[in-house]
């Protein structure tokens, strides 16, 4: 095993050569003249910085006759060098609502101008571009590039998309994405005027458990929902993972129903051990406002002790030590 | 021989509890006419992590003729470990000799965790005090040496306990609001593409942090560090952070995993599509015709000599390990903080910028090596300028509200303050004494 000296020697011999083999590509990517050339350049640069060799690989970047490995590697080699140019970012732009450009290109293009939303200054100069470009690919024939335009114009809220989403739930209009993706990003700005549309959603035999799942995710705090996921919960037909996701749904919804409709179902051994387990779960984490009552409920943790002793379920026997142990500590606060 | 005093783990006087959790009596921890304080502290349970923490022991039933004891670690077997000082600056000594004044004054000395040896449960470990001439243990002080671990590699135990916090943190609603409106829209040019993006975000990740280590929650837990240019299955699993999402994103956890209660604005659960294959890869992004794996280690760590290069880390590896999902909040900066797996990233972004700076010793803030507001500073990132939003400041440019107030402070003096500056997060081992900010990692020493 080698010691921190030997390791640290290792490590910037290592670096040293990457940087030799960095110089090396930038000199052959100097002189590069086709496909061949650029791609076995550009695979040995770990990041094109120079100037003239950044303004070379963006002309092969905008070339939509180019090798598209070499356009890809362009993006993925001259990121920093792109991000620190508003120009460059504008030909990204170009690239991602171009539906005449190779697909694997707009895609690279949405996930670099992605990167830049986090850490370009100049990035937020553009950001109205770039989110009139995302509404004009709700449009676009790529489902893939639909979905993820979708998803970034939900997480602003924009009120174009939420629109369009919904229509798609109601059957205004033909959907843009699935139902169950549409539910999802409609609870980025959860707004009372989707609950109808989801409930009747959940409700419906025509939506598959996807969609359903996707549903009681968001109907949490739908007061209109409250009977219906309860339901969901305590229906023994119903799909597992379904009745599980409505544990959480109804104690973030309704805490102080569910702390008793959960007390029943952990202590009814005709229950699932995971339908227990899950919501001894969710009653470790109930609100603070309804901890004090629950934690002096004596009876409960001595049946929760006994449960304890006495299961051969190993989730469960976890779970309830868990709940004895947090009750335990809010006791002694 | 001072008195016995035994410590059961018993919560309601249940012994069949304890015989069905098959966890044998703790070690009893022996007191005696002593008192050792730990960062001011004489009672309560004490944490520490490699930085230093001044100590002080003192004899309580004075008076008595002086009393030459030793101080050691109170088993060398398990637990955490520490190193003993007689000074500040002195070397590290696996135990330490004192001669205790008989009128009862203190004597001072400090103690940090001996790197490498990190606590893996609360309290295992601790200092025992041995008279010199008997080596009989004539008191004892338990501790935690408690640093922040990669999540990879978290025992079962740490990892629910972890989890546990953080979730009881989301359920306690307004308190995990500030972390959301921290970092939303309206923060964005405030936190992000400017020099303070590191200070500002180990002050963010030390905030969440202590908000977890709060008594009522557990001040035990740390948060541990997504590792991500390393395969990381056992945080992409079930258990931990979730597992492989179905068609539409939405990762599954397990029935005992406290996530599966996550809630963001009344919407449970968490939806998360790694564009990676998280069992067999580091962190990639797709780049197009393929997947690019975000910046190595070793190579943000070469990035240098100084601050002017190293900021560069803020677009790689940072902005592409956000990236390297298909879908989900982590990706966009505005909910980035719905997704738990959040603090783990900046937890490891703080880690990668924390062994910066102990490889190139940058620490002075004098220096503009180690932090540079240049070329083009605006409010925020100045050395003595105070961070949003501990600060409460929303008067322009500061974005327009000020969420959750100062930065919840120790038990003790330490820093950062409830104002914290960006100086105050930079020497945050504490190089010159009462600089530091008491958080260490694993692999961080701090010497």
């Amino acid at each position: 095993m080698p010691n921190e000296d030997e390791h640290l020697e290792s490590v910037q011999d290592k670096l040293k050569a990457r940087q030799e083999q960095n110089e090396s590509g930038l000199s052959d990517f100097t002189k590069a003249r086709n496909a061949i050339e650029y791609k076995a350049a550009l695979q040995q640069i770990r990041s094109l910085s120079d100037p003239e060799a950044v303004k070379k690989a963006i002309e092969l970047l905008k070339n939509k006759q180019e090798d598209v490995t070499v356009r890809s590697l362009v993006l993925q080699k001259a990121l920093s060098s792109i991000g620190k140019n508003l120009e460059y970012i504008r030909d990204c732009l170009s690239i991602l609502q171009d539906k005449t450009d190779r697909i694997e290109m707009r895609k690279g293009a949405f996930s670099v101008l992605k990167v830049f939303s986090f850490g370009s200054k100049l990035f937020v100069s553009l950001r109205p571009e770039y989110m009139a470009i995302l509404r004009s690919l709700l449009d676009d024939p790529d489902t893939n590039l639909r979905e993820m335009a979708a998803e970034e114009l939900a997480k602003d809220k924009d009120e174009f998309v939420q629109r369009r989403l919904l229509d798609g739930l109601t059957k205004q209009e033909a959907p843009i994405i699935s139902d169950a993706k549409a539910i999802q990003l409609l609870g980025y700005d959860i707004h009372a005027e989707y609950y109808p549309a989801v409930r009747r959603l959940l409700q419906s035999s025509e939506s598959d458990d996807v969609t359903k799942l996707e549903a009681i995710h968001v109907l949490a705090n739908d007061p209109e929902s409250k009977q219906l996921l309860v339901n969901m919960m305590l229906d023994k037909k119903q799909d597992k993972e379904l009745r599980m996701s409505s544990v959480a749904a109804v104690q973030s919804g309704h805490p102080r129903d569910f702390v008793q409709i959960a007390k029943a179902l952990v202590l009814d051994e005709s229950e699932s051990t995971d339908m227990r387990t899950v919501c001894l779960n969710a009653l470790t984490l109930v609100h603070p406002t309804e901890k004090a009552a629950l934690h002096e409920d004596q009876q409960f943790l001595e049946k929760v002790s006994r449960l304890h002793t006495l299961t051969k379920s190993p989730e469960l026997k976890r779970m309830s030590l868990r709940y004895l142990e947090s009750a335990g500590r809010h006791r002694k606060q | 021989m001072g008195s016995l005093t035994r410590t059961i783990k018993n919560l309601f006087g249940n012994p069949g509890l304890d015989k069905a959790r098959k966890i044998p009596p703790a070690l009893p921890v022996i007191t005696g006419p002593f008192e050792i304080s730990i960062n001011t502290l004489s009672s309560g349970n004490a944490y520490i992590g490699w930085t230093l923490s001044s100590c002080s022991i003192r004899i309580t039933n004075q008076p008595q003729a002086n009393r030459d004891v030793i101080l050691k670690n109170r088993d060398t077997s398990t637990g955490g470990q520490i190193i003993f000082r007689s000074a500040f600056g002195s070397a590290n000594q696996d135990t330490l000799s004192l001669t205790l004044p008989g009128d009862g004054s203190p004597v001072n000395f400090f103690i940090g965790g001996k790197f490498g040896f990190p606590s893996t449960d609360d309290q295992d470990g601790g200092i025992s005090l041995t008279d010199a001439a008997t080596s009989g243990v004539l008191h004892q002080r338990t501790l935690m040496v408690r640093v922040r671990k990669n999540a990879n590699n978290l025992t079962v135990g740490e990892r629910d306990r972890f989890l546990h916090a953080y979730a009881t943190l989301n359920a306690a609603t307004p308190d995990y609001q500030v972390f959301l409106d921290s970092h939303n829209a309206a923060a964005a040019n405030e936190i992000h593409h400017r020099p303070s993006f590191l200070p500002w975000h180990r002050a963010f990740v030390l905030s969440l942090e202590r908000h977890l280590q709060t008594i009522a929650i557990d001040p035990s837990v740390t948060i541990p560090y997504w590792h991500f240019d390393q395969p990381s299955p056992k945080i992409f699993d079930p258990d931990f952070m979730g597992g492989t999402p179905n068609s539409v994103g939405r990762v599954p956890f397990s029935g005992t995993n406290p996530l599966r209660n996550w809630t963001i604005f009344g919407v449970t659960g968490v939806t998360r599509r790694p564009s990676f294959n998280t069992a067999t890869s580091g962190a990639q992004w797709d780049g197009g015709t393929g997947l690019v794996a975000v910046q190595s280690e070793a190579v943000t760590l070469a990035l240098g000599p100084g601050w002017a290069q190293f900021e560069d880390m803020e677009l790689d590896p940072h902005d592409t390990a956000h990236t390297c999902f298909s879908s989900g909040p982590l990706i966009s900066p505005a909910t980035a903080t719905q997704d738990p797996l959040f603090f783990l990233l900046h937890s490891n972004i703080d880690r990668l910028w924390a062994k910066w700076q102990q490889k190139m010793n940058r620490y002075d803030t004098s220096n503009t090596a180690t932090y540079s507001p240049q070329p083009a500073p605006a409010i925020g990132d100045f050395l003595t300028d105070t961070m949003w939003p501990w600060n409460g400041v929303t008067a322009s440019p500061r974005p327009p509200t000020a969420p959750g107030g100062p930065l919840i402070q120790l038990a003790f003096p330490s820093k950062p303050g409830p104002t914290p500056t960006v100086a105050d997060v930079i020497d945050y081992i504490g190089k010159t004494q009462g600089n530091s900010n008491y958080f260490d990692y694993d692999d961080v020493p701090v010497s």
